[in-house]
């Protein structure tokens, strides 16, 4: 807390007023330099005077007293412009002497603390300009404190008749102004203190007597103690001698100003040639304050005492007393009147304000304030609103002054001097009376409101008396501010100042904001935005007054406080002024570093980033070494903004051990790449460095190797957040290296840590590269690199180790950019890439350091990427660069953009050695199983088929380790020859895409220097292909057994072209045959290295599925598939022979010419014939020996079963899981082998047999060479059809899989299998593709279970266990069943449903009963027909497409069987299969399988009355679909024997009733089957019941009419059901029925056996021949097959 | 009387949101950042002299400070979210009305705070929250309206 006090009656003292004659004045001026003014001023003070003075009714002895003296010529103010000027000028000087640019640093700190810093010392030109301001201020018209109290007049000492030359001076002596104006207390008064003096001037030798004389005459004149004679000029013009200060005097003078006054004069004399004083001594001096304090005792003292006391009295008897109140008061009322008149020094009014000054400047504050108040009722009454205004500022000034010393905070806390100075605030600022009446000139009705702008010019005195005012007004403002101060009341001082501000001049008003902000923080706590906001707004108006360098010292203060803490408006405004001002004022480089910040400015319109950018690179045009241009130890280079620059996401493209042919190769997973690279490597190297165990560390850093000799790329991200496109150029990698054979770090071998003290730094400068650049900073004096121009630099070039790239680009609007930047090391060593450097547009540069350096950290913490202890490999920035070493670079993409799904297409890949050494054990590793690369490159220019061919064209895969087996292929190339240096290798590659999308293809090479040198034992190249396929063809086939033919079936196969592809021509379609596997194969395999021996053993001629086309539906239209849909039924009677007589043409392959537009479908429709049964003589052969081989034999294709067979059964209980790998691999090989033989001799077979003969662009079969495509090792095609779990056949690691997701009873009867080791070899031999639909496959296989009336039933017939009767629980429901057809929806959907839903739990359930029951035989059984799929070969004779294919003929495979479900056809066939399949055949053509299909079947002509008794011929063709070799045993009639008639049996109309008469029969022992019979009402009859067939409707048709017309002929339009009756009771005489009982001795598997058959008819009628059934025992396991027949229906007619 | 400004402060004093109700230039958003930065002051003030520790007080602030133009409102979060209301100085002022406002806000944030993908204390740029916030300024100014009783 600091006194006030002192500071302000330091600024009031009563003024002198001096006047000397032209004489007197030269005496001082001439020889000394200055006015007498000046003389007397060091010596205004006087002190122990001890005067007693009485002031009203006090008296005080006056003790010290000061008193201002003024030329008489200079006692005016001064006009507010002349003051405007000369205070800018102050201020300008002295923010130039005091104001920092750089903030204060701590500041905020030292408010914090304890001691804050004095306001005084913060603003130090605050001080100086209010000092000045106030006395500008000086002499106003409403104030007396300044007026001159006494007056002094001098002359010089030794003039003729001193009292004339004093009139003289009197008369001639012009007044200041006001008291001219009467308004000053005028030096004409006779009571005006004077004083009188006579100057002696010693040097010129006056004469000393006169002198005296004449001080003689005036004491007696003027009265003794007003007259003194003062002695001058006693020195001798020499400084030295005189002993006054040097600037004595100059403290006491103050700025002159041009228009004078403000007692100060016009002009200063010029200093005389001795200096200021030159002739002025000590005694001198003495003499001058011996004089000042005679006249204030003698003089001033005791004529003051006396006007206050003449004042006083005259007031007293005016205003004071309740007398002359109310009459002021009734006075004051009646007159309401606006004035800023003066007051005339003789009015009562100016003798108030003149009595409280005097007594105010004699310090007796009481008295005076009294009177001030006083006076201040008259000035308010009255409306002066100036004079109010002074004295209410002084009321306040003497309500500070006023009290007592002591506890000053306190006392002042009780007593607020504010509202005071707030009400002279108000009052001064009140515009005076001439604005007013200017304001509102009589007449102007409409321009009341905008008067001082738009109404007549004011008079310039109006002017200036408002300017005056608003100045007195900031005046009081400043002085309350500083009472509130010092009061400790900062919050009232800022609200007073700011309040003052906002309508002041502009450097006025910065200097009260500054000050408001600086009280801000004094207040606790400090409010440091306040105070950052004031100043800002201060630096706002320094800069409209053009205080630059305080307005910079402004902002640059509080720029702490808004940086970094994303006020970004605010921010940029600070940035964009204070860039602006430290031009102007001429600080480039601060400039810079603020224009530099603005340049990250995106937010802002274009306009604005264009200026900003632009003003940037303007003012930097001219500088040269930006890198000395720092801000807080930051350089400007450093600190550039753009481009962004991702300094934490850097990639390094760098070959070290494998180089990468593409982006794409990058973005694949490290592990899968060392994966691949394991196969190769996996020979020379061990587990301990197998997974990266060796880490290489230097310094505890892992880093990279590179080769010397190969660029090391950094990927770094550049991005223009602008709207301004950016050139950048000059772009390079900043880097360290170190080489090797620097002394220092080779004695620490290659461990040693490169020390920037004693390695040699390259900076990367690229200095020789660049020299021959135009721009001239990018020479080899780059200015900003460090270390740029070190004297080693010029010794030993950067460039002879290095290169650094030169990049340059340019960033369009908002772009970002992944830019390469690459450095070639050239000599072994040590690279350190730090950073990165670049120059925008060729002017500012730029500079950044990468955010990775050495470790991450220390200790790691985890196993997450950001916890690691080191940075992953593409982020490490050292390297070691070994010397040079063999590199393999891909030359070009080979592989096609695009490829239609099961296209063949063959690429050639191109492979350079690009390094510096030769590359032998060329390895190729190839990722995925769509690819494949042959052995030789010897066909790869001749065309495709062509090379497909060639029994060169062979793979040789080698041995890659177990773990990466069946997913990567290994080839080793061109053992034992090298790849030179620059030498390039082409190879092809064999694609052959079978899925859609996207196929990610990737591919290793591999190879070893040819001599292994440092470190790097192998280099790989990893290329990553990336083929989009896309789908083409789409098949759809129908599978369904032949009706006429038992071992034939028909297909229906759809192919519809994608609407996307082009126009495709079908080629060929080949039906390929699973083949069985030589015997020693299974037992022998050992693996792939095999795959050769089928071509070697002589085979037989190739048997197996064939087919024919039926009918000419080749090329029809996709609508034909509608009306083929129901063929099945309508085309058999005419298809038989059409389709016999195509059997001969049936082949094992079908050419083709189908042309495809796309978006078009075609349907084939074929006949599928089945091998002959002797084509599985040795299949049988085997089989019949029972030997393990045998059985593994047959079930070439299924998988498991070789195995299963001889292994116990709890071996059973992980079937296909346990099985033999080398086993698996030998059929997969033998499969694929069969698959390309039926594609390749399919054209030798059907070379004339093309069934439409037309002339299409066939592979010719005449080549020999393709015959031979896979009769010679494994083919390409061949390596393409046998690997993958999903190739063309099955793949048998997936049997357990697909068993286990079958949705059948496969798991059921497997489990069943287990429990009964004797049925092993019949469940085991399942195909591969699994039994499609599981339920009804049982039912197909188990008619006789359908009438099984309770799951639980103990009684089961011993041919079936609880599996089926299970299984046919689901599907009870339905009832009764006619026969059941192959295929024929026998049951309703939905029991599809609940059967398979229930499997587990019952496969269980009858697991444990199976335990129970033993025995008993497992119902699946082996197809007697082996496997069989479908390959379509398509080709695009001239593709369309852009690309590598264009105008060429594509090639490619088509298999109509989904692979996804990992089904052949053979699956779908054996859906449809019986294991005993019977065909009933009747006169003119009554067929059993076309009565199935509902036909109602011939007519046959008999004559009834010749012979009551029509016997038909009926012929019974029965194969045995099993792969076993079965005994047949034929049943007719239900068990019914007769004697004559040899296979046949007896028919009538079904009037005589049946069911029930046949219940009562006994069932032949063989066969248990009375349960059947009574738990269905007659399952195996064709009465009406048993109508839930097919023939259902008509049967249920003709039932009640046959019932009503028993015996009538009128029956025949009616369907009757035939029985086996005679309409008589069954007895033997009437039964004539022949043997219904044959039994056929062996049928081979896929046998076929004849057995003829006749019935008899009574009378006419529709008949419906059913109840035949036949049983099959096969012997090799005990099964039992039960098959029904279905019924045969025809009609016959009397003749 | 009518916003004129809505501003959310970060927990670290940083501007999460600040938008004036009318189009306004850049300069009157300079303008209106430094008086919702000055005001921060205050809000720090009011939290020191009110709340002693324990102390769980009214998250309203009241007036925090009167500029030339505005009236600086403040609301302190639970998670030191300040929410600034610029309003303009014409009229009176009712508490509640601005302590309403002040609730719908709050929730507002807290809306939009609670979708995972903010991060806590970045600034808010979603134009959902920009309509809400206008919806809730229009709600607040059609009170003010009829408080005024005069609704033509």
């Amino acid at each position: 807390m600091v006194d006030i006090r002192p500071w302000l009656q330091e600024l009031y003292a009563p003024a002198v007023l001096v006047a000397s004659t032209p004489a007197a004045e030269a005496l001082i001026q001439s020889k000394n330099g200055l006015g007498l003014v000046d003389l007397l001023r060091p010596y205004a003070s006087a002190f122990g005077l001890n005067v007693p003075v009485r002031v009203g009714e006090t008296s005080v002895r006056v003790q010290d007293l000061r008193v201002r003296f003024f030329d008489v010529a200079t006692l005016y103010q001064p006009p507010p412009e002349v003051i405007e000027e000369h205070l800018q000028e102050v201020l300008k000087v002295s923010s130039q002497r005091s104001a920092k640019l750089d903030p204060s640093p701590d500041l905020l700190q030292r408010f914090m603390s304890d001691n804050p810093p004095d306001m005084r010392e913060l603003t130090p030109w605050f001080e100086a300009y209010r000092s000045e301001f106030m006395r500008l201020l000086r002499f106003g018209d409403h104030e007396t404190l300044d007026y001159p109290v006494a007056c002094v007049y001098a002359i010089p000492a030794d003039v003729q008749n001193p009292a004339s030359h004093f009139d003289t001076l009197v008369a001639q002596l012009a007044p200041p102004p006001l008291m001219q104006q009467d308004v000053m207390y005028t030096l004409r008064d006779k009571d005006f203190p004077r004083h009188y003096l006579l100057l002696l001037d010693s040097s010129t030798g006056m004469n000393e007597k006169r002198a005296m004389d004449n001080l003689t005459a005036i004491r007696r004149l003027y009265g003794e103690a007003h007259c003194s004679i003062l002695r001058i000029n006693s020195g001798n013009g020499d400084r030295a001698h005189s002993g006054a200060p040097v600037d004595f005097f100059a403290r006491y003078q103050f700025t002159c100003l041009s228009s004078g006054g403000a007692g100060e004069p016009r002009l200063r004399p010029p200093p005389p040639p001795g200096g200021v004083g030159a002739y002025l001594t000590v005694q001198d001096l003495d003499s001058v304050g011996g004089f000042v304090r005679e006249f204030l005792c003698r003089t001033l003292l005791p004529k003051l005492e006396d006007r206050i006391a003449r004042l006083n009295a005259s007031i007293t008897a005016a205003r004071r007393g309740l007398r002359n109140r109310l009459n002021r008061f009734w006075k004051g009322a009646a007159e309401d009147r606006q004035t800023d008149r003066p007051y005339p020094w003789h009015s009562v009014e100016g003798q108030m304000r003149q009595l409280g000054d005097l007594a105010f400047l004699m310090r007796q504050y009481p008295f005076a304030e009294s009177t001030y108040r006083l006076a201040a009722q008259d000035y308010q009454a009255e409306g002066n609103s100036k004079w109010y205004a002074g004295v209410e500022e002084m009321i306040g000034l003497c309500s500070v002054l006023g009290e007592p010393v002591d506890p000053i905070a306190a006392v002042l806390l009780q007593n607020d001097p504010m509202k005071y100075f707030m009400r002279a605030y108000e009052h001064y600022t009140k515009p005076p009376a001439a604005v007013l009446a200017a304001a509102a000139p009589p007449g102007s009705g409409g321009s009341a409101v905008g008067a001082p702008g738009s109404g007549p010019p004011l008079p310039p005195a109006a002017l200036a008396a408002s300017k005056i005012g608003r100045m007195l007004a900031t005046r009081v403002v400043m002085l309350g501010a500083a009472v509130q101060c010092a009061a400790g009341r900062y919050r009232a001082a800022s609200d007073a100042l700011m309040r003052a501000q906002s309508e002041e001049e502009n450097a006025r008003a910065g200097l009260l904001l500054e000050q408001s902000a600086y009280c801000m923080l004094y207040i606790r706590p400090p409010l440091v935005r306040k105070f950052a906001f004031q100043m800002v707004l201060a630096g706002i108006r320094y800069i409209c007054c053009g205080q630059k360098r305080i307005a910079i010292h402004a902002y640059r203060q509080v720029l702490a406080q808004y940086l970094g803490r994303r006020w970004k408006y605010i921010e940029e405004h600070l940035h964009a002024v204070l860039g602006a001002q430290c031009v102007e004022y001429g600080d480039k480089d601060r400039a810079l570093w603020h224009y530099c910040a603005l340049l990250d400015c995106g937010h802002r319109p274009a306009a604005q980033q264009q200026h900003n950018v632009g003003q940037f690179l303007n003012l930097l045009a001219g500088v040269r070494d930006q890198l000395a241009i720092a801000h807080d130890g930051v350089s400007l280079v450093d600190s550039l903004p753009l481009p962004l620059v991702n300094r934490h996401d850097v990639r390094v493209l760098c070959s070290d051990t494998a180089c990468y042919s593409g982006p794409a190769a990058r973005a694949v997973p490290e592990s899968s790449w060392l994966k691949m690279e394991a196969c190769c490597t996996s020979g020379s190297n061990n587990w301990l460095v197998e997974g990266g165990g060796a880490k290489q560390e230097r310094d505890h850093e892992e880093y990279t190797m590179c080769v010397s000799g190969e660029e090391v790329g950094v990927q770094v991200e550049f991005r223009n957040p602008l709207a301004v496109k950016l050139k950048v150029s000059n772009v390079r990698l900043i880097c360290n290296f170190t080489h090797e054979s620097d002394p220092s770090a080779a004695g620490k071998g290659p461990v040693a840590i490169p020390d920037s003290s004693n390695t040699s730094t390259f900076a990367a400068t690229g200095a020789s590269s660049s020299s021959q650049s135009s721009n001239p900073l990018a020479d080899g004096s780059h200015p900003l690199l460090p270390g740029a121009a070190p004297p080693a630099i010029s010794t030993q070039p950067g460039s002879e180790y290095l290169h650094v790239a030169e990049a340059q680009f340019t960033l369009h609007p908002g772009e970002a950019l992944v830019e390469v930047l690459k450095v070639l090391p050239r000599a072994p060593g040590w690279l350190r890439i730090t950073g990165v450097t670049w120059t925008l547009n060729g002017t500012a540069h730029g500079r950044i350091t990468f955010d990775v350096k050495g470790r991450r950290r220390k200790k790691p913490k985890g196993e997450r990427p950001g916890q690691l202890k080191h940075f992953p490999p593409h982020r490490r920035l050292l390297f070691q660069v070994v010397p040079a070493m063999p590199r393999l670079e891909l030359l070009g993409d080979p592989l096609p953009p695009a490829l239609y799904s099961g296209e063949l297409c063959r690429v050639l890949m191109r492979i350079r050695n690009s390094g510096g050494l030769p590359l032998r054990s060329l390895a190729l590793v190839v990722g995925h199983p769509e690819a494949v690369v042959p052995a030789t490159d010897a066909n790869k220019d001749r065309p495709l088929l062509d090379s497909l061919t060639d029994h060169r064209e062979v793979v040789q895969l080698s041995k890659v380790p177990a773990s990466a087996r069946g997913t990567l292929q290994l080839y080793r190339l061109w053992p034992g020859r090298e790849l030179a240096p620059g030498e390039v290798l082409e190879w092809p590659l064999w694609l052959h895409p079978r899925g859609q999308g996207t196929l990610k293809l990737p591919i290793v090479w591999y190879g070893e220097p040819a001599a292994p040198k440092s470190g790097m034992r192998h280099r790989t190249l990893r290329i990553c292909g990336s083929v989009s396929v896309q789908p083409l063809l789409s098949a759809r086939p129908v599978v369904w057994p032949s009706p006429t033919h038992l071992s034939q079936y028909l297909l229906r196969l759809g192919v519809d072209n994608s609407k996307d592809a082009e126009r495709v021509v079908l080629q060929q379609l080949a039906a390929v045959t699973v083949p069985p596997l030589p015997p020693h194969h299974v037992a022998g395999a050992s693996g792939v290295d095999t795959p050769a021996t089928p071509t070697n053993t002589p085979r037989p001629v190739p048997v197996g599925w064939r087919m024919s086309m039926l009918g000419d539906t080749v090329g029809a239209p996709a609508s034909s598939a509608a009306s083929t849909a129901g063929l099945p039924g309508n085309a058999t009677p005419d298809g038989a022979p059409s389709t016999t007589g195509a059997s001969a043409a049936a082949a094992r392959s079908l050419p083709l010419a189908v042309p495809l537009q796309p978006g078009e479908s075609a349907g084939l429709f074929l006949q599928l014939l089945a091998p002959p049964p002797a084509a599985q003589q040795l299949r049988q052969a085997v089989g019949s020996s029972a030997s393990v081989a045998a059985t593994g034999g047959m079930s070439g294709v299924t998988g498991g079963a070789g195995t299963g067979i001889s292994q116990p059964p709890s071996g059973l209980a992980t079937p296909g899981r346990a099985d033999d790998p080398s086993a698996v691999a030998a059929r997969a090989v033998a499969q694929a082998a069969e698959a390309v033989r039926s594609l390749a001799l399919a054209e030798g077979g059907a070379n004339g047999a093309g069934p439409t003969g037309r002339a299409s662009p066939y592979v010719d079969g005449s080549d020999s060479g393709l015959q031979q495509l896979n009769l010679f090792g494994p083919g390409v095609l061949a390596h393409f059809y046998r690997r993958g779990r999903r190739g063309m056949v099955a793949a048998t690691p997936s049997l357990g899989a697909a068993a286990a997701t079958t949705p059948g009873g496969l798991p059921q009867q497997r489990t069943g299998g287990v429990a009964t080791p004797g049925m092993a070899t019949l469940q085991q031999p399942l195909l591969p593709g699994g039994l499609p639909p599981a339920l009804g496959q049982s039912v197909s296989f188990s008619p006789q279970t359908q009438g099984v009336g309770a799951p639980g039933g103990p009684m089961r017939g011993a041919s079936f266990g609880p599996t089926n009767t299970t299984a046919a629980g689901g599907f009870q429901g339905p009832g009764p069943l006619g026969p059941v057809g192959p295929g024929r929806p026998a049951m309703p959907p939905g029991a599809i449903g609940p059967g398979g839903g229930g499997m587990v739990p019952a496969g269980q359930g009858q697991a444990a009963v199976a335990a129970v029951g033993p025995g008993r035989p497992g119902p699946p059984l082996m197809l007697a027909d082996p496997p069989l799929d479908l390959l379509l070969l398509w080709h695009v004779a001239s593709s369309q497409r852009t690309g590598a294919h264009q105008g060429r003929q594509r090639l490619g495979l088509c298999r109509p069987y989904d692979p996804q479900s990992n089904r052949d056809l053979s699956g779908c066939i054996q859906a449809h299969t019986t294991p005993v399949r019977m065909l009933l055949t009747g006169p003119n053509g009554a067929s059993s399988a076309a009565s199935a299909t509902g036909s109602a079947g011939p007519v046959v002509r008999h004559d009834f009355r010749r012979s009551p008794l029509a016997v038909l011929p009926l012929r019974l063709l029965v194969r045995n679909n099993t792969a076993l070799e079965a005994r047949l045993q034929i049943e007719v009639g239900e068990g019914w024997n007769s004697n004559d008639a040899p296979h046949s049996w007896q028919a009538s109309t079904s009037l005589l009733g049946t069911s029930h008469a046949v219940a009562p029969v006994g069932a032949p022992g063989s066969l248990g089957q009375p349960g059947v019979g009574a738990a269905g009402p007659s399952p195996v009859s064709a009465g009406p019941t048993g109508g839930n067939g097919p023939l259902g409707q008509s049967v249920m048709a003709g039932a009640p009419g046959g019932g009503g017309g028993a015996g009538g002929g009128g029956m025949g339009s009616s369907m009757m059901a035939i029985t086996y009756q005679a309409g008589l009771p069954p007895c033997p005489e009437y039964t004539w029925v022949g043997p219904s009982f044959v039994s056929v001795p062996r049928v081979q598997p896929g046998g076929e056996a004849e057995v003829t058959l006749a019935v008899s008819v009574f009378r006419p009628g529709a008949y419906s021949i059913s109840g035949y059934r036949c049983t099959a025992f096969l012997e090799a396991t005990g099964a039992v097959e039960v098959q029904r027949g279905e019924p045969l229906c025809f009609r016959v007619e009397g003749a | 009387m009518g916003i004129a400004c809505v501003a959310f402060i970060g927990p670290q004093n940083n501007p999460m949101y600040l938008r004036s109700i009318d189009p306004a230039s850049d300069d009157l958003y300079m303008k209106l950042h430094y008086v919702i930065h000055c005001a921060l002051d205050a809000v720090e003030e009011k939290v020191l002299l009110k709340r002693g520790p324990g102390d769980s007080q009214d998250a309203y602030l009241g007036l925090l400070y009167p500029t030339e133009d505005y009236k600086v409102y403040g609301y302190l979060t639970n998670t030191h979210v300040k929410v600034l209301l610029l309003l303009d100085d014409e009229g009176a002022v009712k508490d509640e009305a601005v302590m309403r406002v002040f609730r719908r806000l709050h929730g507002l944030y807290v809306d939009t705070a609670s979708n995972p993908f903010h991060k806590f204390g970045l600034p808010l740029s979603s134009p959902r929250f920009d309509a809400a916030v206008d919806g809730v300024v229009s709600i607040y100014r059609g009170a003010g309206a009829s408080q005024g009783g005069f609704m033509t």
